[in-house]
């Protein structure tokens, strides 16, 4: 036996009792996971049309305003909203129970939980998504899904909660790792972060400026709370395991983790700046805001030294390339975030597309990038069968790379511009509108790059489920190994 | 009962076969081919960090003393500290702009000036200033119920319809009169709050404006000079105690 695995792959521990129970968990998941997956590309496909649509609209007003339902008032929630739910969401819910079960140890029970969130989750998008377009939306931001779908979205929801509870509960007794602690928080957080949000604004709504101060909270702790802890468990994974390598420090792994969870559901305030609101409200949240240095620089130092010295394994490795991509964004724009709260700055920033390229900064250039990473990392295992093509997944990283890079950094500039015109009460409202059209109309260019990055990853994911490309002894690497890959 | 609820043992979760019986050419290559799942290091926290969080907490503590309106849920000015002196919306000068802002300014204006033939001037208004046979009693009287049809201001005739303000607390009305009174110029003296008080009781079974007629025929009366407000008396306490 122990012939065999050395034969297979010299250099591999013959544990065949760990390949059991990895191959076990891996094939129980298959059906919910791909479930997840293959619904949210869908998802992002078509929200990368109306996101295309919605940006070129800026430029141009009366293209495709014929319909009602083309309308920029309806497209764009509607961008927004599939974004959040239909892909990011289900992404990260597929990723999140893959990597909980692994790191549990133990085949998952109650699949059929999971399978039903998923359909009714999706479902509840669909519902959502024409109630956006038929006109009933309910104009609050992250929350415009009509009354009606809601409910659907949070039965799912509490369905995945309550596996993901009843995952770690019965998983093999041992060392919890720093992801579990994040997807166990994250599957906690959002369930009730949603039904908050939704009893306060729509079942039993509150009356006049606090309206402003429930939405941003939620708004803002859907990112901080639900996407950042998916992505960095997500991260914190895959780093290690590409490279075999342990994580850095498990004292800084503690301190991200505490930090994070005291400090961010105090961001959401920092949107409200100059708003009627008390003042220590306002205030709190800046500091708060200020406070999530301690989080961001200690996860990006646990990611970083654990990377030092491999990061030659970004030429090779898909994941890897996604993930730490994905994972730098992440300090990035966590930094950028916390300077933003600073109302000397936010005064230049606030109602400007600055606040745009940032909110794509983190959930394309930190959330999508560290999913797509998992992605190639977890589709394999649950298919059977190896990436059909390397020049595909090169693709798929330079358009998406490249798109985001754009967009962000239109939106930067052009906001920059537009903020300092805002603010100078000599200029008229009207020239900073002009001043920006030209960098808008370079941030719609960059979301067809990001809609060609998106229909790649589509294509080549259908030819992976197909199993199209012929079978590969190896992992599909993005280039040429120069040592032999592990 | 109780041996039911306690866990069973990880083992029994699908029952991995034994090594032996297991046929490794139907597991796929990547998940041979993977490192064991991940584990954690014991690098301890460097010091540089812990010095940048301790920073960082001066900062948010110091911030929070400067800028947190004493953390006040009335305070909406974040330059008033802990230390900083007198709420802003218990001083009645910023309660009454606050009030013109909201509720007046649409019509009588920024300026006071009002719209010429249709909205009144309140800037140099024998109705704000009491002048003649105007006393504080008919002001306060058009706050609460309103004023309607023909009147002369300023030497120029109006005819329109101001809705009563009854919905504004005793304090209001009395902290937006004192502005209107002392704002453009104007130089009337205040009204106390009890004043305004007394005079919503008077006339509170009167829903309909008054019309300027009506009020001629009732005779002048000046509010008291104001006491002095006891601290403990001021317009927010008063509001959280009802």
């Amino acid at each position: 036996m122990s012939d065999l695995l050395q034969s297979l792959n010299p250099g591999t521990p013959p544990d065949a009792r760990s390949y059991v129970e990895r191959a076990e968990i891996d094939a129980s998941l298959r059906a919910p996971v791909l479930l997840f997956f293959g619904t949210g590309v869908a998802w992002l496909l078509l929200g990368s049309l109306l996101g295309v649509l919605a940006a070129f609209k800026m430029s141009f007003p009366h293209l495709l305003d014929s319909a009602d339902w083309l309308t920029f008032g309806r497209v764009r929630p509607a961008h927004l909203n599939i974004m959040v739910y239909g892909w990011a969401s289900a992404v990260g819910i597929g990723v999140g129970i893959w990597l909980m079960a692994r790191l549990c140890r133990v085949a998952p029970r109650h699949r059929g939980l999971l399978i039903g969130a998923g359909i009714a989750w999706n479902l509840g998008v669909l519902a959502g998504t024409i109630g956006i377009l038929a006109g009933q939306s309910r104009s609050i931001e992250w929350l415009e899904f009509p009354g009606w779908a809601t409910p659907i979205l949070f039965v799912a929801y509490a369905l995945i909660g309550v596996w993901g509870v009843i995952m770690f509960r019965f998983r093999r007794p041992g060392h919890v790792y720093v992801s579990q602690w994040y997807l166990l928080a994250a599957f906690l957080w959002f369930p009730w972060l949603y039904a908050t949000a939704n009893t306060l604004l729509i079942w039993q709504p509150v009356q006049g400026s606090v309206v402003g101060a429930v939405n941003w909270w939620y708004g803002h702790n859907v990112l901080g709370l639900w996407f950042t802890p998916i992505g960095l468990a997500s991260a914190y994974y895959m780093i290690p395991k590409v490279l075999g390598r342990p994580i850095h420090s498990y004292y800084l792994s503690i301190l991200g983790f505490w930090s994070l969870a005291l400090f961010y559901s105090w961001n959401g305030m920092h949107h409200l700046i100059g708003g009627p609101f008390p003042a220590w409200m306002i205030s709190a949240s800046v500091v708060a805001s200020v406070m999530m240095f301690i989080p961001v620089i200690t996860v990006a130092i646990n990611h970083h030294a654990t990377m030092r010295g491999h990061f030659h394994y970004l030429k090779w490795s898909p994941t890897l390339r996604f993930t730490v991509v994905g994972a730098m964004t992440y300090t990035i724009v966590s930094l950028q975030g916390s300077l933003m709260a600073i109302p000397s700055l936010n005064n230049l920033t606030h109602f400007t597309d600055y606040t745009i390229g940032h909110a794509h900064l983190g959930l394309y250039g930190f959330f999508t990038m560290t999913m797509f990473g998992a992605m190639y990392y977890i589709v394999p295992r649950l298919v059977g069968w190896e990436w059909p093509s390397a020049a595909m997944i090169r693709w798929h990283f330079w358009l998406a790379a490249s798109g985001v890079a754009l967009m962000v950094g239109s939106l930067t500039l052009g906001g920059f511009l537009q903020g300092l015109e805002l603010n100078d009460p000599q200029v008229a409202f009207l020239t900073s509108l002009k001043t920006v059209a030209p960098f808008r109309f370079v941030r719609a260019c960059s979301g067809i790059l990001l809609s060609a990055a998106h229909l790649v990853f589509a294509v080549l994911f259908i030819r992976m489920l197909l199993r199209q490309g012929g079978p590969r002894a190896e992992a599909t690497l993005l280039s040429p190994p120069e040592i032999p890959a592990v | 009962m109780s041996s039911e609820r306690t866990p069973p043992e990880p083992e029994s979760f699908g029952d991995p076969p034994q090594p032996e019986e297991i046929d490794l050419s139907k597991i796929h290559g990547s998940i041979l081919r993977e490192h064991d799942e991940p584990a954690e290091g014991r690098e301890s926290v460097p010091l540089w960090l812990v010095t940048i969080m301790m920073a960082l907490v001066f900062w948010g503590g110091m911030y929070l003393a400067f800028y947190s309106g004493g953390f006040r849920a009335e305070s909406f000015n974040p330059r008033r500290g802990m230390a900083g002196g007198a709420v802003d919306s218990n001083d009645p000068a910023t309660l009454g702009r606050r009030v013109f802002t909201q509720n007046c300014v649409l019509c009588h204006q920024a300026t006071g000036l009002g719209v010429p033939g249709v909205y009144p001037p309140l800037a140099g208004s024998e109705w704000v200033l009491g002048r003649d046979w105007r006393g504080d009693n008919h002001l306060v009287a058009i706050l609460l119920n309103g004023l309607q049809g023909p009147v002369r201001v300023g030497g120029a005739a109006f005819d329109n319809a101001m809705p009563g303000w009854s919905i504004l607390r005793d304090e209001e009305i009395a902290a937006v009169l004192n502005y209107i009174r002392t704002a453009w110029g104007n130089t009337a003296p205040p009204i106390p709050v009890e004043f305004v008080r007394q005079r919503r009781g008077l006339t509170a079974a009167r829903a309909a404006p008054w019309s300027a007629g009506e009020l001629q025929a009732i005779a002048r009366e000046s509010a008291p000079a104001p006491a002095p407000q006891p601290a403990d008396e001021l317009p927010f306490r008063r509001k959280a105690a009802r």
